[in-house]
């Protein structure tokens, strides 16, 4: 019985941090849209922490000698009709972006964390019933969703956080609930039934973390999703109330003028679209690095 | 505590599965058809005995383990533990079950838990059977590591950073954690290396003569069974076909099965032998008789007629055979 | 069904490295090295194949054998690793360097490739018929007709009784054995000079084994076929190949007659892989120690030197060349 076993120390991969970034290396190289992609996304992540540095003027300065300006030195991208200046707006609004985004997807998640977990776990009509009520919440689009929650609980960030989030938790469920019947198979939970472990304990030590994971994948791709549901209720007025520099806002307040003053609309726009496009290919990055059934082709 | 009684004893243990014939049948009332995975399984295994569980696809040694470990109840027959049925252990008893009674899975990265350290999961049975006080804990794991050949370091490993023969070992350790006094592995060294296979068979020959611990080992691999285990019990299709000492059964079978499955282990040098016929059956609503009949070359009319029982031949030998081959 | 003696008759002499035959090679891998992602995997090896010859490539985990396999079929080729050395098929000088085109005429129509599990070889969505018949209508242009007639032959001599009847069953009808018997129909279909069996024996039972290498040795010497199997099982490989090539890590160890490199083995490594095997009446094992070296941190020179008990600086300085010795290739700076 030796103690030298060699191909441990000739292993490699020894820590875990160290795997976690040279993952992130492989998917800079194997994929560059990733790198540029990545950079976008903390580029407005950053303007969004440090927005009252980073903005020229306060969101809602209003400038009277400036209304509806084009683009000059003076507004980078121009100012809207009651003389705000636009770039200021847009990097306040990456705040109501990211903050509606993360809230909503947290409450989507835990919500689905737990529903799915009770599906999973107990089974038999809890598990229908659950299950029925997650069919009911996704027939409905997520906009039209939030729409119905607007009008019971009213406009405002918070109100648009709650909506979204709901209308987020029937995806999450779904596959929380998956997962959940996934690892309940996999032999090491029975193992542990064997050396008797009780319900519980298997449910929290080898159920949920493997299940949190996969949940965090998921969480992080559809936080684009929530982002651009928020800016549709915004922009059909039902989400946030001015004066708040809420893209979907901005850009249904430019609407009247797109043909003469095309900027004022213009800009939140194509800031809207440049972070979904940016989260969305971080998302698939971190998907495909990380979702252990996709990596188990490569 | 002497206990005069064996440590497992099946008695006439069935396990039947009902199949549908398929959503229609219920409106036609056509039965379901019966899957026996087990059918009148006698087996007594005592306290220090190490016996082979051998057997093919369909033999039914995965379901008998389940039935032993009291992961699936048997739909007819008993099977006790130590004397008490496994089914309707009181707590206490059912406790020391699990103490006493540790498994080694065929899949040993699939019974590990990929979100823990090595020292969590060999330190899950010490926890769970407050075995060792919490500071002392890390102590124990690396000295169940040394038992089985790893380097303490292993324990701050996750398994995804193992090999496939350290895995099959940090599960070893797990299963010596908990202090047992039986084992009951299931192919726990197929699909290896020969060489890792070569020194875990070692490894675990040489617990079980140092710890006397009563070992049930499943395998299809006769060499590993003569190798590893004083006794064996052969399966086919759901019942036991032979029992007896390792290697008398393997140098003298009685059985037709047996020997069957002894040609068909390559040897060095020697032509491939002569091949049983036809494939293993589906256990799905045998026909009556020796389940063997179809495939076996000594087949008489009055094997197709009557089940053979396993009988006893001569100390320590049993066989179920209306023909065995007594030569 | 009598059976007959799975390898040939006569012992090879001292020449026997040279093919048997008085012809070129039908295989022949010419010091071929190849990594995958920076990694090495196969590190000059070389052998040689003759017309209507067996031979085993043995070893264990990360040996290279199924790399081997894969490249032969074109399978595994540049950019997706990089690969030194050269590898020839009969009048194809150098395998590596072929185009896809190429290698489309020659996959299944002379070079041919059993998988080591049926169940994943074999195509769930399609009827058994319609993956013989894909084959044969594609590579040797026959039509629908004549494609169904030679199935059911193929399936007939495969040793599947209502062979018509099978055609229209799907693979997961089949059990693990007739799944493989269909497989090997499959492979050949189109009579191809080279079939290639990675380890197409070890997803089945025990009483089956036998059925089917027979059944591949029978059909392979019924076209004048060669063959390689991948194998890890010794014994297996002395029963129903004519010439062996050990590997370990991706070096070749030792490479001759079958009965001359494991009855008289020359290399450390191929005793420790007989020390290995476990038979009937072995009463003590001695393994080796430690384990296989992991893909990142191959060692220097020859490759089983940690593990060696008769390795010296000079084996981890320089890797031994492959020389002939005593009727077998083998390299090794300490043989016998």
């Amino acid at each position: 019985m030796s103690v030298r076993d060699l191909s441990i120390t000739d292993r490699g991969v020894s820590r875990r941090s160290s795997a976690l970034l040279r993952a992130l290396a492989d998917q800079l190289r194997v994929r560059p849209f990733f790198g540029i992609a990545a950079l976008i996304a903390l580029a407005f992540l950053f303007a969004a922490v440090f927005a009252p540095w980073v903005a020229p003027y306060a969101p809602d300065f209003q400038d009277p000698n400036a209304l509806m300006a084009p683009p000059s030195a003076a507004h980078w991208c121009g100012t809207d009709s009651f003389g705000q200046d636009l770039l200021s707006r847009v990097i306040y609004g990456t705040r109501y972006a990211f903050l509606i985004g993360f809230c909503s997807v947290l409450i989507g998640a835990v919500g689905g964390l737990a529903i799915g977990l009770a599906a999973g776990l107990l089974g038999g009509t809890v598990e229908w019933g659950l299950m029925r009520f997650v069919d009911a919440i996704l027939a409905l689009p997520s906009l039209i969703m939030a729409v119905a929650f607007i009008s019971i609980l009213g406009q405002g960030v918070d109100k648009v956080i709650y909506a979204v989030g709901f209308a987020m938790i029937g995806p999450f469920a779904r596959t929380v609930r998956a997962d959940v019947l996934q690892v309940r198979a996999q032999a090491f939970v029975e193992a542990a039934g064997l050396m008797g472990v009780d319900r519980l304990r298997i449910i929290w030590r080898h159920i949920l973390p493997n299940v949190i994971f996969p949940l965090t994948v998921q969480a992080t791709i559809r936080i684009s999703e929530a982002i651009l549901v928020s800016s549709g209720l915004s922009f059909l007025g039902l989400g946030v109330v001015p004066p708040t520099p809420d893209w979907g806002l901005m850009i249904s307040e430019g609407r009247a003028f797109i043909s003469i003053v095309p900027w004022i609309s213009g800009v939140p726009g194509t800031a809207l679209a440049l972070l979904l496009i940016a989260l969305s290919i971080v998302g698939d990055g971190i998907r495909e690095q990380f979702d252990p059934k996709l990596r188990a082709n490569r | 505590m002497t206990d005069a009684s064996p440590i497992f004893q099946l008695l006439d243990v069935e396990k039947v599965y009902q199949i549908d014939r398929g959503r229609w049948s219920r409106l036609g009332r056509s039965p379901p058809r019966r899957l026996a995975a087990l059918d009148g399984i006698r087996l007594t295994v005592q306290a220090g005995d190490s016996i082979a569980l051998v057997g093919e696809s369909g033999s039914g040694k995965s379901t008998l383990l389940r039935v032993l470990l009291g992961l699936t109840g048997s739909s007819d027959g008993r099977a006790l533990y130590r004397g008490d049925d496994i089914e309707t252990l009181t707590d206490a008893k059912r406790r020391s079950f699990q103490r006493d009674v540790a498994m080694i899975y065929q899949d040993a990265r699939a019974s590990l838990n990929p979100r823990l350290k090595a020292l969590d999961l060999i330190g899950e049975p010490l926890r769970q059977h407050a075995l060792c006080r919490a500071p002392e804990l890390p102590e124990r794991v690396a000295s169940l590591l040394a038992r089985v050949g790893m380097p303490a370091d292993t324990a701050d490993r996750y398994p995804s950073q193992l090999s496939g023969g350290q895995v099959r070992r940090v599960a070893i350790a797990r299963a010596l954690a908990s202090e047992p006094k039986v084992i009951v592995a299931d192919e726990a060294v197929s699909g290896l290396d020969v060489s890792t296979q070569a020194q875990l068979l070692n490894l675990l020959r040489g617990l079980q003569r140092e710890m006397g611990l009563t070992l049930l080992f499943i395998t299809h691999d006769l060499a590993v069974a003569s190798y590893l285990c004083s006794r064996i019990a052969v399966m086919y299709l759901g019942r036991i076909v032979e029992t007896g000492p390792t290697k008398e059964v393997l140098r003298r079978p009685l059985h037709p099965y047996t020997r069957a499955l002894l040609n068909a282990s390559p040897r060095f040098f020697e032509p491939i032998a002569e091949t049983l016929p036809g494939e293993i059956p589906s256990p799905i609503d045998l026909p009556p008789g020796c389940r063997f009949a179809g495939r076996c070359p000594r087949a008489e009319p009055d094997c197709r007629a009557h089940e053979p029982p396993l009988g006893a031949t001569h100390l320590d030998r049993e066989v179920a055979c209306l023909h065995p081959l007594i030569d | 069904m009598t059976h007959q003696p799975a390898r040939r008759a006569e012992m090879p002499g001292p020449e026997a490295l040279s093919s048997p035959r008085d012809r070129e090679p039908l295989l022949s891998l010419a010091a071929l090295s190849l990594a995958r992602n920076g990694h090495s995997v196969l590190d000059r090896v070389s052998f040689d194949l003759g017309r209507g010859e067996t031979l085993g490539l043995v070893g264990e985990s990360g040996a290279g054998k199924s790399t081997i396999a894969l490249v032969a079929m074109g399978l595994l080729r540049p950019p997706a690793v990089t690969v030194d050395g050269g590898m020839r098929f009969a009048e194809q000088d150098n395998l590596l360097a072929l185009p896809e085109p190429v290698w489309a005429a020659l996959r299944g129509r002379r070079i041919s490739m059993i998988f080591q599990d049926p169940a994943s070889a074999l195509d769930p969505c399609f009827t058994i018929g319609g993956q013989l018949a894909s084959p044969l209508r594609r590579l040797l242009g026959l039509d629908r007709g004549a494609a169904r007639r030679r199935s059911i032959e193929l399936l007939e001599s495969a040793g599947l009784n209502d062979a018509e009847a099978r055609l229209a069953a799907f693979p997961h009808e089949l059990s693990g054995g007739m799944q493989q018997r269909v497989m090997i129909a499959i492979a050949l279909a189109c009579n191809p000079e080279l079939l290639l069996a990675d380890e197409p024996t070890s997803a089945l039972d025990v009483t089956i084994q036998a059925q089917i290498m027979q059944l591949i040795l029978q059909q392979v010497r019924a076209r004048n076929a060669s063959c390689i199997f991948v194998l890890h099982d010794l014994a297996l490989a002395s029963q129903v190949c004519d010439r062996i090539v050990v590997l370990y890590a991706g070096q070749v160890a030792e490479a001759g007659p079958t009965e001359i490199v494991l009855r008289r083995s020359l290399h450390p490594y191929t005793n420790a892989l007989k020390s290995c095997v476990i038979e009937l009446d072995t009463e003590t094992l001695t393994p080796p120690e430690g384990g296989l070296p992991a893909l990142g941190a191959m060692p220097q020179g020859c490759r089983f030197a940690p593990r060696c008990p008769r390795a010296t600086a000079e084996c981890t300085a320089q890797t031994p060349p492959l020389r002939r010795l005593d009727g077998r290739d083998i390299a090794c700076w300490h043989p016998g």
